[in-house]
C-alpha cells in the first residue's frame, strides 16, 4: 500500500515539478551564455543583470518546490481530494509517509540539479585543474581551522542537510494537520501553529544543546573546537530527529481521529 | 448474519455544537436505506462516521460489526457529495487509482458503463461538465464490489435524465448482499427505489419505517410525509 | 412500458395492479417468460425487493410461476386468467356504480345514462 501511495504521489507531483526543473535547465544555459558574455566589456551590464536573474530563478524554483510539496499536502489531505485519500484502506501514518519521502525526493533532486547548474556555471570558466587546486584548499582549511576531515565534514553536512529536510517538512506538515482542525481560519492557524513550534523546537534545541555550552566553558584554558564539533553536530541532529519523531505523531494522531472535513 | 450498520446512542459534537445526540439505529443487509432529514439534521456527521472521517464521542458505531478503520473502507464504498477527484486527472488514471487501493474494484464493469454513457476515458476531468463528473464519480463508486455503498446526494445538481440513468445503474448494480444507503433532499425522486426510510433531525433518529409502510399507514408519499413532519 | 407509478398508495401493490394489467390485455401471453426482477425494476425505477415483493404475490394467487433455473413465467390457465380480468372488471363496475351514486343517481338511473350515451355514440 506504501509503495502504490507513493508511486501515486509521484505520478501527481512530477508534471508541475518536471517543468520547474526544464525551466532550472533552460535558466542553467541562459546562465552560461551569461558568464561567458561577461568577458565582452560591452555585455557587461547584461551577463550581470543576467546573472542576477539566474540566481534568483534558481533560489525561486527552490522555493516553488518547497510550497508546491506543501500546499499539496493540505489540498490533497485537507480539502475535497481528501474525501478520497481519507477512506482509502490504508494507515493514515502511510499518508504521511508518502508525502514525505516523495517531497524529500524531489528536494533531493532539485538540490543537485542546482549544485549541478552552479557546478556547469563555474567548470564552463576554470579550468578543472584550478577547480582541484580551490579544492584542495579548502579541504587543508578545513582539517586545519576545524579539525576535521573534509570527508568528515561533507557526511556531517549531509546528514543534516537530509533530517532538516524531512524535518522541515515535517514541521509544516504538523502545522497544516493543526491549523485544519479548526473550523474557520484553517490557514491562519496553521500558520499561527507553524510559529509556536518553531519557538518550542528552538527551546528544546536550545536546552539540549546546553550541555555542550558547559563543556566549552570548563575547557577555557583548552579550548578545542575539535573535540566538540562531531559531537556538537550529531547531537543537535539526534534533537532533529526526536523532534521528527515528535511531529510525526502529533500529525499522525491529527489525521486519525482530528480530522475535519467541510 | 450482523447488520451492516448499526449505531447505540452515537454522540459527536463539534465543540458546543451537538451534531448527534444519541443515535439509535440498525440496518439490516441488502436493503436501499433512504438517510432523510433536513439541513443541520446530523445526516453528513452521521456518514462521515460511517466512512470513518470522523471519530466518535460516545456511543459506538459498526459497519458489518466492525468499528471503521481500514477493514471497514475496504468494504465501504462512498460517494461524497463533492468531487473528490483530482481535476487534473485522466479518467483511466483514475481507474487505475481505485484498481490499485481495493480489491474489490472491477474494471471492466468501470469501463462498461463509461462506454455507455459515452464518455472518453482519456479525457480529463476538468474539461467534463459537472453532470458528467458526477456520473464518473458514481461509476467508480458502483464498480466497487462492496458490502455497504454510502451515496451521499447522488442525484443533486444533476439535469433529469442523468437523474434517472443514476437510479437506474443503483438499481441495476444492486445485489442481495450489499447495502446502500441514500442521503438526500430529492425525496420523490428516490422514493420508489427505496426500502427503508430513516427521518433524521435534530441529531436523532425520528422514525424508521419502510416506504410501502408509510404509503399504507398513512396514505400519501415519504415527500409528502416529510414535508408534514419538517415543516419550517 | 410506462408504469405510471403514483406517490401516495403503497408501491408494490401499485406493481401488482400493473402486471396483472399486462397479463389481461396481453402483452404478456400465457406461457411467455417474464423478464427477471433486476430488469422489471429497472424498467420500473423501483427496488427490486419490492418487485420482487410483487412477483411472489402474483406467483402465490398461481398468475405467475416460477422454475427454478429458468426464471418466471405466466400460467397456461387461461381461465385463470380470465377470472382475474372479470374480477377486475367487476371491481371497475362497482367503483364506477359508486361514484355515479356519490353524484345522486340510482342504479336504474346509471344503467338507462349508460344506454343513452352508447345509442347516442351509434347515431355519429
Amino acid at each position: 500500500m506504501l509503495s502504490k501511495l507513493i508511486k501515486h504521489e509521484f505520478n501527481a507531483t512530477s508534471k508541475t515539478l518536471g517543468i520547474l526543473h526544464i525551466a532550472l535547465f533552460i535558466t542553467t544555459i541562459m546562465g552560461i551564455i551569461a558568464i561567458n558574455l561577461s568577458k565582452n566589456d560591452n555585455y557587461e551590464y547584461i551577463s550581470s543583470l543576467t546573472l542576477i536573474i539566474y540566481v534568483l530563478i534558481l533560489i525561486a524554483v527552490a522555493v516553488a518546490v518547497l510550497i508546491y510539496l506543501v500546499v499539496r499536502f493540505y489540498r490533497n489531505l485537507f480539502t475535497d481530494e481528501g474525501y478520497l485519500m481519507n477512506t482509502l484502506p490504508v494507515k493514515p501514518s502511510y499518508l504521511i509517509f508518502s508525502k514525505l519521502i516523495v517531497s524529500f525526493v524531489w528536494s533531493i533532486i532539485n538540490f543537485v540539479c542546482t549544485i549541478f547548474s552552479i557546478l556547469l556555471l563555474v567548470l564552463s570558466q576554470t579550468s578543472i585543474a584550478s577547480f582541484f587546486d580551490t579544492w584542495n584548499e579548502i579541504t587543508k582549511y578545513a582539517w586545519n581551522e576545524i579539525g576535521v576531515s573534509i570527508s568528515s565534514l561533507l557526511f556531517l553536512g549531509i546528514l543534516g542537510g537530509l533530517v532538516s529536510i524531512i524535518y522541515m517538512f515535517l514541521m509544516f506538515y504538523t502545522s497544516i494537520a493543526i491549523g485544519q482542525t479548526m473550523r474557520t481560519h484553517k490557514v491562519l492557524f496553521s500558520m499561527g501553529a507553524y510559529v509556536v513550534l518553531y519557538i518550542i523546537s528552538q527551546i528544546i534545541s536550545t536546552m539540549g544543546l546546553m550541555p555542550f555550552g558547559f563543556f566549552a566553558l570548563l575547557q577555557t584554558d583548552n579550548l578545542n573546537i575539535e573535540t566538540i564539533f562531531t559531537p556538537l553536530m550529531l547531537s543537535s541532529y539526534a534533537i532533529s530527529i526526536a523532534l521528527i519523531v515528535l511531529y510525526f505523531f502529533i500529525t499522525n494522531y491529527i489525521i486519525s481521529k482530528k480530522l475535519n472535513l467541510e | 448474519m450482523s447488520n451492516i450498520l448499526e449505531c447505540q446512542s452515537l454522540v459527536k459534537k463539534y465543540g458546543l455544537k451537538t451534531a448527534l445526540s444519541g443515535i439509535d439505529l440498525k440496518i439490516e443487509p441488502g436493503h436501499i436505506t433512504g438517510l432523510l432529514g433536513p439541513n443541520g439534521s446530523g445526516k453528513s456527521t452521521l456518514i462521515k462516521l460511517i466512512n470513518g472521517l470522523l471519530v466518535p464521542d460516545s456511543g459506538s458505531i459498526k459497519i458489518n460489526g466492525l468499528t471503521p478503520g481500514i477493514e471497514t473502507k475496504k468494504i465501504v464504498s462512498y460517494l461524497p457529495e463533492r468531487t473528490y477527484l483530482d481535476n487534473a486527472s485522466k479518467v483511466k488514471d483514475i481507474i487505475v487509482f481505485f484498481e490499485d487501493f481495493y480489491d474489490n474494484f472491477n474494471k471492466e464493469k468501470a469501463y462498461d458503463m463509461l462506454s455507455h454513457l459515452n464518455i472518453n476515458p482519456n479525457d480529463r476531468l476538468k474539461t467534463m461538465s459537472k453532470g458528467t463528473k458526477e456520473k464518473v464519480q458514481l461509476i467508480l463508486v458502483m464498480s466497487r464490489d462492496a458490502e455497504l455503498y454510502c451515496l451521499d446526494e447522488p442525484i443533486a445538481g444533476v439535469d433529469p435524465a442523468a437523474r434517472d440513468y443514476i437510479l437506474n445503474t443503483i438499481i441495476s448494480n444492486y445485489n442481495e448482499n450489499a447495502s446502500i444507503i441514500i442521503s438526500t433532499h430529492l425525496i420523490s425522486d428516490i422514493e420508489n427505489i427505496l426500502d427503508d426510510i430513516v427521518f433524521i433531525a435534530d441529531g436523532k433518529v425520528k422514525l424508521k419505517s419502510t416506504v410501502d409502510d408509510i404509503r399504507f399507514k398513512e396514505g400519501k408519499s415519504v415527500d409528502a410525509l416529510f414535508r408534514e413532519v419538517f415543516k419550517c | 412500458m410506462t408504469w405510471n407509478l403514483n406517490s401516495d398508495r403503497p408501491i408494490y401493490s401499485q406493481l401488482i395492479d400493473k402486471l396483472k394489467m399486462d397479463i389481461i390485455s396481453g402483452v404478456y401471453n400465457p406461457g411467455d417468460k417474464i423478464p427477471s426482477v433486476r430488469e422489471l425494476a429497472a424498467d420500473a425505477s423501483v427496488n427490486p425487493n419490492t418487485m420482487q415483493k410483487a412477483l411472489a404475490e402474483l406467483e402465490r394467487d398461481g398468475l405467475v410461476f416460477s422454475q427454478r433455473t429458468s426464471g418466471r413465467f405466466i400460467t397456461e390457465d387461461k381461465n385463470m386468467i380470465k377470472n382475474v380480468k372479470n374480477q377486475l372488471a367487476i371491481e371497475q363496475i362497482t367503483e364506477f356504480f359508486e361514484r355515479m351514486n356519490q353524484l345522486g343517481y340510482k342504479k336504474e338511473e346509471t344503467i338507462k345514462l349508460i344506454e343513452s350515451a352508447l345509442r347516442g355514440k351509434e347515431n355519429e
